[in-house]
Formats: structure tokens, C-alpha cells, sequence
């Protein structure tokens, strides 16, 4: 009698779990931002969040140790030339103190204050990407205080990114530095408006931007609100390196954000801007706005 | 005795990996390359025991990184799936019992996962460069993740070692 080979469990189980992990890409490509499966990392992302916080804190607690070893051991030359960028940037902050109170004399004299007011909600970051695919952060506001996807999130200096999915009682905030992030944008010197990009490689580019418009490094680049995914006249950055010249095709233009999330801070969440002239939130064309929120 | 040794051991270290990647992982990257424990434990386990590859934990853990992610749900599991399956058959046949073998498949393992997710990420999502996403993501993310298991492959042997001698120890019934 012919001898039975053993059935052989393990292929058969990869093949199928294979099968399985194709159709879960699938249907998370196909389903909308609002899906289940993006439901569900947007809930998970909220519920794994709090895990973080003693990781923040010895992360912080290494880095202060650095720094304390690093301001140990300075040499002389190091702190003396620390103590004259001292003095120069006490010379700066006086004479920034002197800008903002102009500005905002001038603010209350036409009213600008009512013109540009946002109203948004604060939240705070409780969590961020756990893998570097992604540049996103966690906030501990949701659904159930009015956040929807598409928002603009706000640091303290500067747009930081968008709402990208929502929990009951948390949110995912796409970063502007991902590259899946897009941003109608302008530049304020000479309203040439063009897309603020994020990329693998850390940096904000703006493309789309007129062949014939001249940019210089330290123009200053504002949300155009151009499809509506993001307010109007936010600040996301400035320009710190152009590569070619107006005219020419391949030309690559480097944006500094104003903004960076790096630890647990508070960010506001922009429901509202009043001069805001764009479309409906979370409306966006495709060419601008957080192409995953789009789904 | 010793599959429920195997088993045990791989649920508490699958779990000690997942908690890794949440807790830890995002607060030692180093630039923008953030370690992945799953793929290191993975690729350790296959390299321990290339008979008894881990698919199951492969899939879950898999999963779960896709799910607390915020990349393509099913992708890194499918890729873990498919190098698992991979490596455990060709270690199988030509592993020499030398540690330059073992160092090798870890490493290709852990970048031949890499690879397949920039593509699979690449291919889901438009605005994502293929050729950056290798350059930028995987690479760097390789050569991190094969230290982590060059660290945890070690103690994977070791413990799986362990774990079957007090088997073979223990009286039959």
C-alpha cells in the first residue's frame, strides 16, 4: 500500500494569510478616509497613544543628559562665542518686541485683529508615527469635540498639517513634511501662488510655481486656500534655497516650515478662519490638501 | 512540549516587540528612520528555527504595525509573509551552521522587507517616488533594523535552546 504524504499545514496557512493581507490592501485602497479600515487605525492610533508618554519622557531625560555634558565640557572659545549670540539675539528680541508692538498698533488701527481671527480648538499631541513611513501625530481631540478631516492644525509659529482621520476622541494629524501632504500655497511678496509638497527626504518644496516669477530666498509663503482643504493666509514657512532661475523649468524650490511638532506640545485645530475665502473644508481638489484624507 | 514552548515563546516576544515599536521605536530614530522591532523579531525567529517559520506571528504582528501605522493596512504583513516564507526555505538549504551565513540571511531578510514595502507603499500611494522611498526609507531602515536583530537574534537561539533542552528533560507520561 502506497504510503500518504503528511499534509503540510505551514504553506498552506502563508498562502492564505497572503491572500488575505492582498485583499486587506485592497479594500484599504478603495475604501474612502471614512472607511473601516481607516476608522480603525484612526481609533488604534488614539488607544496605543498614551503608551508613549514614558518614551517622551526618557527620550527627553537622554537628551537633557547630552546636553548637560555638552555645556560641561565647552571650551572657552565655545562660550564666549555663545555669550556674544546671546548678546546679538537680546539685541533681536528687542528689536522683535518693537515690531510686534508696532504691529499690533497697527493691527488695532485697521482692524486687522477681527479680519485674520481663527477660531479653532486647542489640543494637545499625545502620540506620533510609530514607523518612518509616516510623519504624522495623534491629538487628544476627535469627533466628539467637531474635528473633521480636512482641518488645518496649527502650531504655534505656523500651519504644522491636516486632519487625516478621526476617532470619537482622538485624531491623526498628517505632518506638512509627508510626503503624501500637499498645500495650496502663495508667496506673499508677489502672490504667485504653487503647491507646498512634502518629501521622503524631510524637505518642503513648492512646485507649480510660474516659470516667470522670481523667488528669492526668505520670501515668505502663506496657505492661498486655493480648494479649500486649508485656511486662507496661514503661514507655513519661508523660502531658504532656490535652485535655478525664474524661467527655467526644472527649477526646485526649498520651504523652511515655520512650524516643527518635535515633542509633546499644544497645537489649535482651525475650524474657522475669518478671512478665509475658500471653498467648504475638506474639500479638496487634488491638487492641494492631504491626498489621504481624500482617500 | 517543545511546540508549546515555541509557541510561548514566540507570543511573549511578538508581544515585547509590538510594545517595542510602540513605546520605544518612535523616540530613537535616528533622523527621519525609525527602527522596526516586528521586522527584527521576525527575521531572528525564521533564522532560530527556519523548520517552524513564524507565519502566524508574522501576520498578526504584520497587521498590527499596518493597523497602528498609518501606511497600507495588509502591506508590511504581506511582505513579513513573503520573506519568512522565503528565507526559512533557502536557510534551510544552504545554511552551513556558520555565523556568517546567519549575519546574511538576517540582513537580506530585513532588506529584502524593506524593499517590498517602499514598493508596495509606492504602488498604493502616487505621491510617493519609488526611487526616493528606496533611497531615503529603506536603506537607512535596513541597516537599522538588521543591528536590532542582530542584537535579537541571539537571545531568540538562546532562549529557544533553552526552552527545548528543559523539554527534552522533562519526564514523558
Amino acid at each position: 500500500m502506497r504510503e500518504r504524504r503528511p499534509l503540510r499545514i505551514g504553506p498552506i496557512l502563508c498562502a492564505l494569510l497572503v491572500v488575505v493581507c492582498v485583499l486587506a490592501v485592497v479594500v484599504y485602497q478603495r475604501e474612502g478616509a471614512t472607511g473601516p479600515l481607516h476608522s480603525v487605525q484612526a481609533t488604534v492610533a488614539g488607544i496605543i497613544a498614551p503608551l508613549q508618554g514614558p518614551g517622551e519622557a526618557a527620550s527627553g531625560a537622554v537628551d537633557d543628559l547630552g546636553q548637560a555634558q555638552a555645556d560641561a565640557s565647552a571650551s572657552e572659545e565655545t562660550l564666549s562665542a555663545l555669550k556674544q549670540q546671546n548678546a546679538e539675539l537680546r539685541n533681536l528680541l528687542a528689536q522683535a518686541e518693537e515690531y510686534r508692538l508696532k504691529a499690533q498698533d497697527l493691527e488695532n488701527l485697521l482692524n486687522l485683529k477681527d479680519i485674520y481671527e481663527i477660531e479653532g480648538m486647542g489640543a494637545h499631541v499625545i502620540g506620533r508615527s510609530t514607523d518612518s513611513w509616516n510623519q504624522t501625530i495623534t491629538l487628544d481631540i476627535g469627533e466628539s469635540s467637531g474635528v473633521k478631516p480636512g482641518l488645518t492644525v496649527m502650531g504655534s509659529y505656523g500651519v504644522v498639517g491636516q486632519v487625516a482621520s478621526v476617532a470619537d476622541r482622538s485624531c491623526t494629524v498628517r505632518l506638512l513634511t509627508d510626503p503624501q501632504s500637499g498645500v495650496a500655497a502663495l508667496i506673499q511678496s508677489n502672490r504667485a501662488e504653487g503647491i507646498v509638497r512634502g518629501s521622503l527626504d524631510g524637505l518642503l518644496y513648492l512646485e507649480n510655481v510660474a516659470a516667470d516669477v522670481t523667488v528669492e530666498p526668505g520670501d515668505v509663503v502663506l496657505t492661498s486656500g486655493l480648494g479649500g482643504s486649508y485656511q486662507r493666509g496661514l503661514l507655513i514657512g519661508s523660502v531658504v534655497k532656490v535652485e535655478g532661475r525664474a524661467g527655467d523649468a526644472t527649477r526646485t524650490i526649498v520651504v523652511s516650515p515655520n512650524d516643527i511638532t518635535h515633542g509633546y506640545e499644544d497645537v489649535i485645530v482651525v475650524f474657522e478662519a475669518s478671512g478665509d475665502t475658500g471653498g467648504d473644508e475638506g474639500s479638496g481638489d487634488g491638487a492641494s490638501g492631504d491626498k489621504g484624507a481624500e482617500g | 512540549m517543545e511546540g508549546k514552548s515555541l509557541l510561548l515563546l514566540r507570543v511573549a516576544g511578538g508581544a515585547v516587540a509590538l510594545l517595542l515599536q510602540v513605546a520605544v521605536a518612535p523616540f530613537i530614530s535616528l533622523g527621519q528612520c525609525t527602527p522596526n522591532f516586528i521586522v527584527a523579531w521576525c527575521a531572528a525567529c525564521c533564522m532560530a528555527n527556519p523548520a517552524k517559520p513564524p507565519y502566524l506571528s508574522a501576520f498578526l504582528l504584520g497587521m498590527a504595525f499596518d493597523i497602528m501605522g498609518g501606511g497600507p493596512v495588509g502591506a508590511m504583513a504581506f511582505c513579513l509573509l513573503v520573506v519568512t516564507f522565503a528565507a526559512s526555505r533557502v536557510y534551510m538549504v544552504v545554511s552551513n551552521d556558520t555565523v556568517f551565513m546567519t549575519v546574511a540571511f538576517l540582513l537580506a531578510s530585513v532588506l529584502v522587507v524593506e524593499l517590498l514595502y517602499a514598493i508596495a507603499v509606492a504602488a498604493v500611494q502616487p505621491s510617493v517616488a519609488l526611487g526616493q522611498a528606496l533611497l531615503y526609507r529603506s536603506l537607512p531602515n535596513s541597516l537599522y533594523n538588521f543591528v536590532v536583530a542582530a542584537i535579537v537574534y541571539p537571545v531568540v537561539a538562546f532562549l529557544q535552546g533553552r526552552l527545548a533542552s528543559a523539554g527534552a528533560e522533562m519526564p514523558v507520561i
